[in-house]
């Protein structure tokens, strides 16, 4: 998605004056987890890298950051009153009911932000038939659910690895084909629901299906922080923040406003930004030495390094953008042998070492 | 450690931080008069009490489209979410580890939306309190062995609040839990909260022993990462919550500073931490929520059955959702034109949920001297095989090796591949032949499978020398005859076996066995990988 920077930059100073409801901890102020938080960035710079998987123990701020990763972004063009949150342009890619209209004017709404819950019926995912509506008046109506909702921003599921397993096929076909079809209920409907999945989980309660991994562009490790510092300084921001967080946020607007800049910038110009042969060599080299699956993995390599360099602002990918995304983008694609649980970090540092130097 | 009359003085501070909106509290508690006496007073002290069953439908406390009221009064009504029916009441549910997934993870949401006033009852049935509610509960208590001489005190009397906490205390909280070893930064943010309510009414200092009792022992327990030497923090395998009471609390290493403060904590946390440690053995580590409801059957999750067409009450409860949609998919009008609901027989649906049951594999694996090492090689091979396979399907698997004089458990029955490999690869060989012993342990492993609501499959490696009978005498002829009792045993139980021969030329030693056991046979040598798998998805089906 390309927006140009002047325009990209007003929407950045709108969002000010935009009323935001709820009152998210702010980005800026997360403690740590620099892994998670560069990874979040990177796919929301180039969301073809696809989904994030963050796994670690309760309580380590996952999705904290998640819901602050909404706030912190630049607002969306959406028509308005649609339902799936079209964007105006282009053309073809609004959904059927925007097509039957004449008039369609465009608002700005923050990026979306959907909770799906553990043990969330199938119903309120795709959607249902109306109830009320056809009782009342015989009408079949579609009710949407939450991947309605999510179209265009992101689908946020905590404690993926439990999953029940005809949720997972459902997504794995949503993310698939970029579209949700109903087909039930005396209902037909088919409407866009392409969205960023973001998981979090505690690995040590079970595992995800190797389709249902392949789904997430990078996973990450969080973990509790080892210095005594660190845990103390989460503490009083957190304890600052529930006091009173009107005060808190506003004292890291700038800094979270800054991110968004940042957002903005790299967005506009990832295009621009040159890939060298040696640095397309290394990745496949990189990618052999770990013997990852296809070609896939290369190629979420180096949009992630790609992203990682806007990100950082600089012209050219330079070898530690490649190393970075490298331990976000490859540990779980390693899983040949699913006993390996543990050393496939272990593994990609090594190869890492050996390959970029 | 603590006395009961602590525990009691403990359980009504309690009372005071849950009203005044600290954080919720856990009460392990069966029926009885202290809990009777407990919750008499909380409902003084609250200003009331909102309970809610574990069975309680969760579209009715989620709140939303009231369909039947918006229908009859002909416009939009929306009955009120949890939070809101709340007011200021505490919200109190009893038999907390019997919670579906679904009312799970409401709770779970309201919680994190700033609900901080609750109770969830833990009456020590299997599986403990969903681990996602537990962790978003401040404090935990046990109302067990307190006797009605015990039943002493008021509940503590607010005072004024706190506005801060210290920041030495709050320091004290974050160097205890990073020594402890407790995962997370939930633990103290719980705490101070709880502190700083606590000072309301205690002193600094007690409330600061009062907070690391209820707040940190806990969690102390549940997820301690004993520190070795080095400083390193090892992870402890999740499964031996009690391996991790016994081993001595984390030591500083030389580089970090030592806080007076901290000690405190610690040893406030360590005073209470005997009461917690059998009930942990218990209580288990809060399994995933729905357990308990998979193990008897009537859980409502898994696959939805398609809406079949049914019988309420002989085919299954009644689905009105469901119902209601076929009709209104049919669009009935009557005479007039008006579009109105009939509902004919054929619309009728019933609920019919079909929960997947989840396989445990037992292996039972011959590491005797007469094995031989090369066969174990391949005995090893083979499992890792097919536990590759069972993980897609998030199947069990457990481990037990039987050598010298008796069988061992070397991995109890568990979900996760890595713990399993390492295990396996550490597996000592060598030694006699222990096969009844093996045989029986392998029963017992299958049989708690299958109370947790697994199917289960035994599955024994062996090459048949069998040479210590099961009171471990070293006599060819009973250890023959025991493990053929052991077999038919097995048999009995109708748990399906399958018998891998690991001779090197697979022969009649082994048809015995196999027979009293009714299991088929696999010869070890020539066996592909896969055809493993294949093996025992036929035995299962069988």
């Amino acid at each position: 998605m390309n927006v140009p920077i002047a325009e990209g930059l007003r929407l950045a100073a709108s969002r000010s004056t935009l009323e935001t409801g709820r009152q998210t901890y702010p980005f800026a102020a997360i403690v740590g987890q620099e892994a998670m938080k560069r990874a979040l960035l990177a796919v929301t710079i180039d969301p073809t890298i696809g989904g994030v998987l963050i796994m670690g123990d309760r309580g380590t701020g996952k999705s904290t950051a998640i819901r602050a990763l909404a706030e912190v972004l630049p607002p969306i063009e959406v028509v308005a009153d649609c339902r799936y949150g079209c964007a105006p342009l282009p053309h073809d890619r609004l959904c059927q009911e925007c097509r039957e209209r004449d008039d369609l004017r465009s608002t700005e709404r923050t990026v979306p932000m959907v909770d799906m819950p553990l043990g969330v019926g199938e119903d309120r995912v795709i959607g249902s038939l109306n109830l009320e509506r056809a009782l009342r008046s015989g009408e079949k109506a579609y009710e949407p659910g939450l991947l309605a909702k999510a179209n265009r921003g992101f689908l946020y599921i905590d404690e993926v690895n439990l999953l029940e397993d005809h949720l997972v096929d459902l997504l794995l076909d949503v993310a698939a084909s970029g579209e949700n079809l109903v087909e039930r209920d005396g209902l037909s409907v088919r409407h866009p629901a392409r969205f960023l999945l973001v998981g979090s989980g505690n690995p040590e309660e079970g595992e995800l299906r190797p389709q249902f991994l392949d789904r997430f562009g990078l996973a990450v490790d969080v973990r509790t922080p080892r210095e005594l510092d660190q845990r103390v300084e989460i503490v009083m921001r957190r304890d600052a923040y529930e006091r009173d967080a009107a005060a808190f946020i506003g004292a890291w607007q700038a800094e979270n406003a800054a991110i968004r800049r940042k957002v903005v910038e790299a967005r506009a110009c990832i295009a621009s930004i040159a890939t060298l042969p040696q640095t397309v060599e290394l990745a496949a080299r990189l990618c052999m030495a770990l013997g990852t699956d296809g070609l896939r993995a290369e190629l979420v390599l180096i949009r992630t390094a790609r992203a990682l360099a806007a990100l950082d602002d600089m012209a050219v990918i330079e070898t530690e953008h490649l190393r970075e995304a490298a331990r976000m983008a490859l540990c779980h694609r390693l899983r040949r042998d699913p006993l390996d649980g543990g050393d496939a970090s272990a593994r990609v540092e090594r190869a890492i070492d050996e390959i970029l130097e | 450690m603590s006395s009961p009359g602590a525990r009691w003085r403990d359980a009504l501070a309690a009372v005071a931080l849950v009203d005044g909106g600290a954080g919720g509290v856990i009460v392990h508690a069966r029926d009885g008069p202290a809990r009777q006496a407990w919750f008499r007073a909380l409902e003084q002290a609250a200003s009331g009490v909102f309970r809610v069953p574990p069975s309680a439908d969760v579209d009715q406390l989620r709140g939303g489209r009231d369909l039947l009221a918006s229908l009859t009064l002909g416009r939009p009504v929306h009955h009120q979410g949890l939070a809101e029916r709340l007011a200021r009441r505490v919200l109190l549910v009893c038999g907390a580890e019997r919670l579906g997934p679904d009312l799970a993870g409401l709770l779970a949401e309201t919680f994190d939306a700033g609900l901080h006033r609750f109770v969830l009852v833990d009456e020590g049935e299997v599986g403990g309190v969903p681990a996602s509610l537990r962790h978003r509960a401040a404090m935990e208590i046990r109302l067990e062995g307190i006797a009605c001489a015990d039943l002493a005190g008021d509940v503590p009397v607010t005072g004024a609040t706190v506005r801060n906490l210290p920041e030495p205390a709050l320091m004290a909280f974050c160097e205890a839990a990073m020594r402890l070893g407790i995962a997370g930064s939930r633990a103290e943010l719980h705490a101070c909260r709880v502190a700083r309510a606590a000072a309301a009414f205690y002193s600094l200092d007690e409330a600061v022993e009062l907070t690391s009792r209820l707040v940190l022992a806990p969690r102390t327990c549940a997820t301690a990462e004993p520190e070795t030497e080095s400083g390193e923090v090892e992870h402890a395998p999740r499964e031996d919550g009690d391996h991790a009471a016994e081993k001595p609390i984390g030591e500083a290493g030389d580089g970090m500073k030592r806080d007076a403060a901290a000690d405190r904590v610690i040893a406030a946390v360590r005073s209470a931490l005997p009461d917690l440690g059998e009930a942990r053995e218990h209580a288990g580590e809060g399994g995933t929520a729905g357990q308990l409801a998979a193990r008897r059957g009537t859980a409502r999750h898994g696959r939805p059955g398609r809406r079949k067409a049914g019988l309420p009450g002989r085919d299954g409860p009644l689905d009105l959702i469901g119902t209601l949609l076929a009709a209104a998919a049919n669009g009935r009008c009557n005479s007039d034109g008006a579009a109105v609901l009939r509902i004919a027989p054929a619309d009728i649906r019933i609920r019919a949920v079909q929960p997947r049951r989840r396989e445990t594999t037992v292996f039972a694996i011959d590491a005797s001297g007469s094995s031989a090492l090369a066969r174990l090689a391949e005995v090893k091979g083979a499992v890792e095989s097919v536990l590759a396979r069972s993980y897609a399907r998030r199947d069990e698997i457990a481990l037990i090796a039987f050598r010298h004089a008796s069988a061992e458990t070397i991995i109890p029955r568990t979900r996760s591949l890595a713990r399993a490999r390492r295990e396996l690869a550490a597996m000592p060989g060598g030694g006699a032949t222990p096969l009844a012993a093996g045989l029986m342990e392998a029963l017992a492993e299958a049989k708690r499978a299958e109370q947790a609501g697994n199917g289960a499959l035994i599955v024994v490696m062996t090459d048949g020398g069998a040479n210590i009978a099961l009171d471990g005498r070293a006599d060819r002829a009973s250890a023959r005859e025991d493990s053929l009792t052991a077999a038919r045993v097995v048999t009995a139980s109708g748990i399906p076996a399958v018998l891998i021969d690991s001779n090197p030329r697979p022969g009649a030693r082994l048809r015995e066995l196999a027979q009293a056991m009714n299991a088929r046979t696999l010869p070890l040598p020539r066996l592909q990988p896969g055809r493993i798998s294949e093996a025992l998805a036929e035995a299962r089906a069988t």
